[in-house]
């Protein structure tokens, strides 16, 4: 019996290790693998909070959009609140509104969805209008709604403050951002539209294009632009320096074309002798006096020929998250010659090589400050507006110290349309390539920063580069939140801006932002 | 039979003896007969004494002798004295048989070969051998000591896993000392070790061994004989945390050249971790968990170290074993001053500083005796790793609503790497074999995604991506004795490899060069070994390393030893150290508007010398003391060793560019000395070791120096009547020299003195079957290691560290396991 049973039980207890055994190999061979899954957001939001109608029939678009496109048809229901007006009377929305609700459908795709206000009638109170809530997005799964009132009022509306997401393009910061806050707009240019600016003004100067990294080299003394090539042999050789190895300054002989290109593009073996004022890119204050091209003179003989490099390419890969990739190909050299009467330019050019020239004339415009060229496309560009306040250039290129430079996230001031600029932190700064940290000089926050605040002795109208790229930390991939600017513009308005992003929401660089308010 | 059977056994007997007086002579006999161990057969002399039947035994014996086949004389190979009462178990096919040694260490086998023989004695290592022929031999145990060192067996059963104890100098982290650590990974118990140490990688979490002052990548890590598939190669510069230890029977550690047996790149020494293989019963099942935290962090869930391990052992038959085992280890992350994954705030707080890792091992293994001769191992092996990268970057922009939406791009790493083994060993006409053949493959993945920190959840992914993928085929086979006479004995071996695999990390951040790359080597080695007296041997050793990219080279070894039983022995093991290029060494690029550093695929080995000699005090005993030590002195000689450098290349227009690449040129030399001195006193042991290393390295013009020093204590008292283990590990290292890439160059630094030190006390419960095991490591708090002597400034984006983060601080354990065992 006993027997039996130490036998029954030993039996038990293989089964049982049989079946650990059995239960631990489907757990050896069997590892999860299960991912996480990706969620879709979809917010919706005015664009916005206020809009003006001042006038008859003028009508104002209202946008609601999206933080992620639509997967399927979808349906904006808006319920409108009306404060001493009627609805068809004094002013009618399309798509048309039914009970004091519109509804607008966009197909799958969609960033956003708008409809637009018009304005009926000549006469309406001042300080009635009109109100519209985002009532529900029908079609999404779980939509969230936020920032869901928008009023359209019936008088002149002033933008007060604002956001802006800066359209710089992303990793490879293909475009320059023209941007002006009076009227809260921004106008992106991509980077290669041009090599040279024409200044509009009295001066007859020729800027290079220093967010492609143009640069140019004059041939003292040469006056026949056919008569260049890359052969062409200096009557003497150019002592010229660079720095090969970050450390020792080194002399070069340059004898030819050839070996001057070797070092005429931007970078930190670029050539230059800076001791005595030979410098190939404009410099970075960006004052008249400072260009690398001579003021052109109303003398023919006195203007020669130059060298420009085209500068880099905008690459076509984006970089990975976090980083940029700004600087692709050179884009190869050309020679040209400049003259003037005083009210245009006449210019001629041509590839390095070619025996023959193009000469085309640019006449000074009273739009904007600069006129804008392509020599690889050979026209004039439109790139400035005709008012702007920064220039959030992206890549940013000049020579100093020995070495050409190239920035990136790079903001400028228009300093040449008369805008100043001033740079406010509340926490000291931490100091990079060299250069000292800068201790804070304020304990007002944006926020709190008011028009009593301004300090008119402050504002920098001789250097461009007060915004410059320090607002940012690429390590940290963040804007300094305890870092702003105050901003006067033409009109003498005063604007107080910080930026408040560097990295998009899915870490990627190029999508910088910026937030402003009017000082009054 | 046990010993609870043993005592029915003389209760039965001496009944029998009772009942019929008559018989005794025929009932002792067969007694003896059935009896086989030393403690029978003092209880038969009682029996004796009491019934009178000492002359028959006596001439039990004398028949027994004359009716012999074989003798055998068993001895010890320092004293070279008689072991005198070894147990003998003799293996033919099912049928086995106990013998004891006598007065001269004799034993006699009656059996016709084939058969097996398993010899044991009391502090000695236990011998197995396999014999085919009855020609009379002579077998050599070896002492074993109470610690962890000089544990020597010339033919362990696992012989052919194991390195080879002759030639090299062996040291051993046996399981009891794996256990007093609680070490689940490798990592958990190598920093104790003298001439050695673990250099913690905060940044990837990886962990790598130093030998001699040279990095992991002249260490070779093997795992049954067999070089551990790593990132990227096999064997060297492996991330010893990946190394799992539930399974594992001890830990070898070789220190000096051995590139004839285990070829390039096993420059500074051999990490063989040895895999359990037998069962001494029917089954046996094992479980334990380990709570442990990691610095002052602990929590039930997100915090902390969370270990879990399950094992199941079963003997089938009485041929085939089966194992299977799982290990689970949840490193939750060291936050340290970070906030963890779900915090907002843009201040660079988000995240972790430790980033959090799971581990996943599993293994499956079935060792079947095909022959009495011959048998065969297959073991599967599996291990997943996830590592998720939390960004200390809030990517925090205004939304629609003015407010800031914030997420954040994470990173998360997946690896699974696959091991298939076969081992095949035993006798081929009376000469042992070994093949050992292996698939390795290794995947790993990526998947990079955001995460929205406003609703905690990912809102974008790229989906998972390969990055690195490498299968590595291996196989080595060895065949011993293979000329054999007095004098002189010959072993033939080979080694071959295959690699192919891609590592997109490797190749650099910005890489286009990406390639799928195929090495292989194949190498036939050979030593061969004179001795003209047992005191003196030496042994040459040859390899023709012939390697797809490098050609044909001969890598070789001499080890000179020279004994004196019974006061010491020494052992000098001169070789050539040669190691090959790594992968990013010779694939790496990284080009963009500011740095310019590429690999350099023309790169040649680097060869040099290593020489070794180590002598060993043999242990004297007064009373209950009982001490021995060592010295070893060492020195390498590295030419054209690889370095990064900075070059300037011309241009076609005469102008120069700086860049970066990897050249062979440097000279390496380092000389050092360790002492050791173990003791023991009754239940306590004590082993103090010192090191001193000096290196230098020409770089051209430029000098580095680097003398560290380390002390190194390991106390441990085991209180065998109360089940418990005291342990006290004790490590100081002096101040070094460390380099910190400084953007794209390379600068000198000191690294200021630490100490390390671990305790733990573990307590048997139930008949052993319950453990408790508690403890700290780092007991003394090192965090971070304060580090002077930088050039501040300098280069671009060149910040000068002042302290190296080293490790999360002060951690407590607790582990219990808990096994239950068939009886038998």
């Amino acid at each position: 019996m006993f027997i039996k049973d130490q036998f029954k039980l030993m039996k038990n207890t293989l089964r049982f290790t049989w079946m650990l055994l059995l239960a631990m190999a489907t757990l050896v061979f069997t590892s999860c693998n299960e991912e996480d899954e990706v969620i879709r957001i979809f917010e919706a939001n005015f664009e916005g909070s206020s809009a003006g109608l001042e006038s008859l029939n003028s009508s104002a678009e209202v946008t609601v959009s999206f933080s992620t496109p639509t997967i399927q048809e979808t349906t904006v229901v808006i319920e409108i609140e009306e404060n001493g007006v009627v609805y068809g009377s004094d002013y009618e929305t399309s798509p048309a509104a039914t009970d004091g609700t519109i509804e607008v459908t966009v197909p799958s795709g969609s960033e956003n969805a708008s409809f637009s206000v018009t304005r009926k009638v000549e006469f309406i109170e001042s300080g009635n209008n009109v109100s519209f809530t985002l009532v529900s997005v029908d079609g999404e799964e779980d939509p969230q709604i936020v920032g869901s009132s928008f009023t359209v009022s019936f008088e002149k509306v002033v933008s007060e403050s604002g956001q802006i997401d800066i359209a710089t393009g992303g990793s490879t910061q293909p475009n320059q951002v023209y941007i002006d806050f009076s009227s809260g707009t921004q106008t992106a240019v991509r980077r290669d539209a041009w090599e040279l600016g024409f200044y509009n003004g009295s001066e007859n100067r020729v800027f290079l294009n220093s967010s492609i990294k143009a640069s140019a080299a004059v041939l003292t003394g040469v006056t026949d632009l056919n008569s260049v090539t890359s052969a062409y042999e200096f009557s003497e050789p150019v002592t010229l320096y660079y720095y090969p190895d970050f450390a020792t300054k080194t002399e070069i002989q340059v004898s030819n074309v050839e070996e001057l290109t070797a070092g005429l593009p931007v970078g930190y073996t670029q050539y230059g002798d800076e001791d005595n004022g030979v410098v190939f890119t404009d410099l970075a204050a960006g004052n008249l006096d400072e260009t690398a091209i001579a003021e052109i003179s109303t003398n023919a003989d006195e203007n020669f020929v130059y060298i420009v490099s085209l500068g880099n390419e905008i690459p076509d890969e984006e970089a990975e998250a976090g980083s940029i990739n700004i600087s692709g190909d050179h884009r190869g050299f050309m020679k040209v010659r400049i003259l003037t009467d005083g009210n245009s330019y006449t210019l001629q050019y041509a590839e390095l090589d070619a025996t023959t020239f193009t000469e085309v004339n640019i006449a000074k415009s009273t739009y904007n400050t600069m006129s804008a060229f392509s020599l690889v496309n050979g026209g004039e560009v439109a790139v400035e507006p005709e008012s702007y306040d920064i220039n959030f250039t992206g890549v940013f290129s000049y020579y100093s110290g020995g070495f050409g430079l190239t920035y990136s996230d790079y903001a400028i001031h228009n300093t040449l349309g008369g805008v100043g600029v001033y740079k406010l932190h509340t926490e000291d700064l931490p100091g990079g390539f060299g250069a000292p940290g800068e201790t804070a000089n304020t304990d007002i926050s944006y926020e709190n920063f008011t028009l009593a605040d301004v300090d008119e002795n402050e504002f920098v109208f001789d250097d461009r580069t007060v915004i410059n790229s320090g607002w940012r930390s690429t390590s940290q991939g963040v804007a300094y939140d305890y870092m702003y600017f105050i901003v006067k513009d033409v009109d003498g308005d005063y604007y107080k801006v910080q930026f408040t992003a560097l990295l998009s929401a899915d870490g990627e660089r190029g999508y910088p932002q910026l937030r402003y308010a009017l000082l009054q | 039979m046990d010993i609870a059977n043993y005592d029915t056994f003389f209760v039965d007997l001496e009944a029998r003896l009772k009942r019929s007086p008559s018989d005794r002579k025929q009932i002792i006999s067969k007694a003896v007969k059935e009896t086989h161990c030393p403690y029978l057969l003092s209880r038969l002399q009682d029996l004796q004494r009491i019934y009178r039947t000492t002359i028959f035994i006596f001439a039990f014996c004398l028949i027994q002798q004359v009716m012999a086949q074989t003798g055998y004389v068993v001895q010890d190979v320092e004293t070279g004295e008689s072991i005198i009462g070894a147990t003998v178990q003799l293996q033919q096919g099912k049928d086995s048989k106990m013998l004891i040694s006598d007065g001269d260490g004799r034993f006699i086998v009656s059996h016709k070969p084939p058969y097996t023989l398993m010899i044991k004695h009391i502090g000695y290592r236990t011998l197995i051998d396999t014999i085919s022929s009855d020609v009379p031999e002579t077998f050599y145990l070896h002492q074993t000591s109470q610690n962890l060192d000089e544990v020597i067996i010339s033919s362990a059963p696992d012989h052919n896993v194991s390195i080879d104890r002759e030639l090299f100098d062996v040291k051993e982290i046996d399981r009891k000392t794996i256990d007093q650590l609680a070490g689940n990974n490798l990592s958990d118990v190598l920093n104790f070790n003298m001439n050695m140490t673990i250099v913690p990688d905060v940044a990837t979490g990886r962990s790598t061994v130093n030998m001699f002052g040279l990095s992991g990548e002249y260490v070779k890590i093997l795992v049954d004989n067999v070089p551990m598939a790593g990132d990227n190669g096999s064997g060297n510069n492996i991330d010893i945390s990946q190394i799992n230890l539930e399974n594992v029977e001890r830990i070898e550690v070789s220190e000096g050249t051995m590139g004839v047996q285990y070829g390039s790149n096993a420059v500074a020494g051999v990490i063989n971790i040895v895999t359990k293989k037998n069962l001494d019963h029917k089954w046996e099942v094992s479980t334990s968990v380990q709570e442990e935290t990691v610095g002052p962090e602990y929590a039930w869930f997100g915090k902390g170290r969370h270990i879990q391990n399950v094992k199941a052992s079963v003997n089938l038959s009485e041929r085939s074993f089966v194992t299977l085992g799982v290990s689970r280890n949840d490193f939750t992350g060291f936050f340290n001053d970070y906030q963890g994954k779900n915090y907002k705030e843009t201040d660079g707080l988000r995240g972790y500083e430790w980033n959090p890792k799971m581990q996943l091992s599993s293994n499956a293994m079935l060792n079947y005796q095909i022959s009495p001769t011959v048998s065969a191992l297959y073991k599967f092996e599996s291990y997943k790793e996830t590592i998720d990268i939390y960004n200390h970057t809030v990517n925090a922009r205004l939304g629609g609503d003015q407010e800031l939406d914030n997420s954040a791009t994470d990173e998360q790493y997946i690896t699974n790497r696959y091991g298939h083994y076969l081992n095949v060993n035993g006798k081929l006409a009376n000469k042992p074999f070994s093949f050992i053949g292996s698939w390795q493959q290794q995947i790993r993945e990526v998947e990079a995604y955001t995460y929205n920190l406003d609703y905690q959840v990912k809102t974008a992914s790229t989906g998972r991506v390969e990055n690195q993928s490498s299968n590595i085929y291996y196989s080595r086979g060895s065949l011993d004795h293979l000329l054999t006479n007095e004098i002189l004995h010959v072993d033939l071996g080979f080694e071959t490899e295959y690699q192919r695999g891609y590592d997109a990390i490797a190749s650099g951040p910005y890489s286009d060069n990406i390639s799928i790359q195929n090495i292989w080597y194949a190498d036939p080695f050979l030593t061969t070994s004179f001795s003209t007296s047992e005191r003196y041997s030496i042994t040459p050793g040859l390899r023709f390393n012939h390697n797809s990219k490098y050609g044909t080279h001969l890598i070789w070894s001499t080890t000179l030893s020279y004994n004196l039983p019974k006061l010491f022995k020494t052992k000098l093991v001169v070789g050539s150290a040669y190691k090959t290029p790594n992968f990013s060494q010779l694939f790496y690029h990284f080009v963009d508007a500011n740095h310019d550093v590429r690999g350099n695929p023309d790169l040649s080995p680097e060869d040099g010398i290593s020489v070794m000699l180590d002598i060993d005090r043999n242990h004297r005993t007064r009373g209950y003391w009982k001490w021995n030590s060592g010295i070893k002195a060492f020195h390498y000689g590295i030419k054209d060793k690889i370095t990064q450098v900075q070059i300037l290349d011309e241009t076609s227009t005469g102008q120069s560019i700086s860049r970066f690449t990897y050249l062979n040129v440097a000279d390496y030399t380092n000389y050092g000395l360790t002492l050791e001195n173990q003791m023991n006193y009754k239940a306590f042991d004590w082993l103090l070791g010192f090191n001193y290393i000096r290196t230098i390295e020409y770089l051209g013009e430029e000098k580095i120096r680097s003398t560290p020093f380390s002390i190194t204590s390991r106390m441990s008292l085991d209180l065998q009547r109360l089940g418990m283990r005291l342990g006290l590990n004790v490590k100081y290292n002096g101040s070094d020299q460390q380099f910190y890439q400084t953007g794209d160059t390379i600068e000198p630094g000191k690294l200021e003195g630490y100490t390390l030190a671990d305790a733990s006390i573990k307590k048997s419960f139930l008949d052993n079957s319950l453990e408790l095991t508690l403890g700290s490591r780092n007991l003394l708090n090192v965090v971070s290691i304060n580090a002077s002597g930088l050039s501040a400034g300098g280069g671009h984006d060149g910040v000068a560290p002042t302290s190296q983060f080293f490790s999360t601080g002060r951690s407590w354990f607790l582990k219990l396991s808990y096994s239950f065992k068939s009886k038998s």
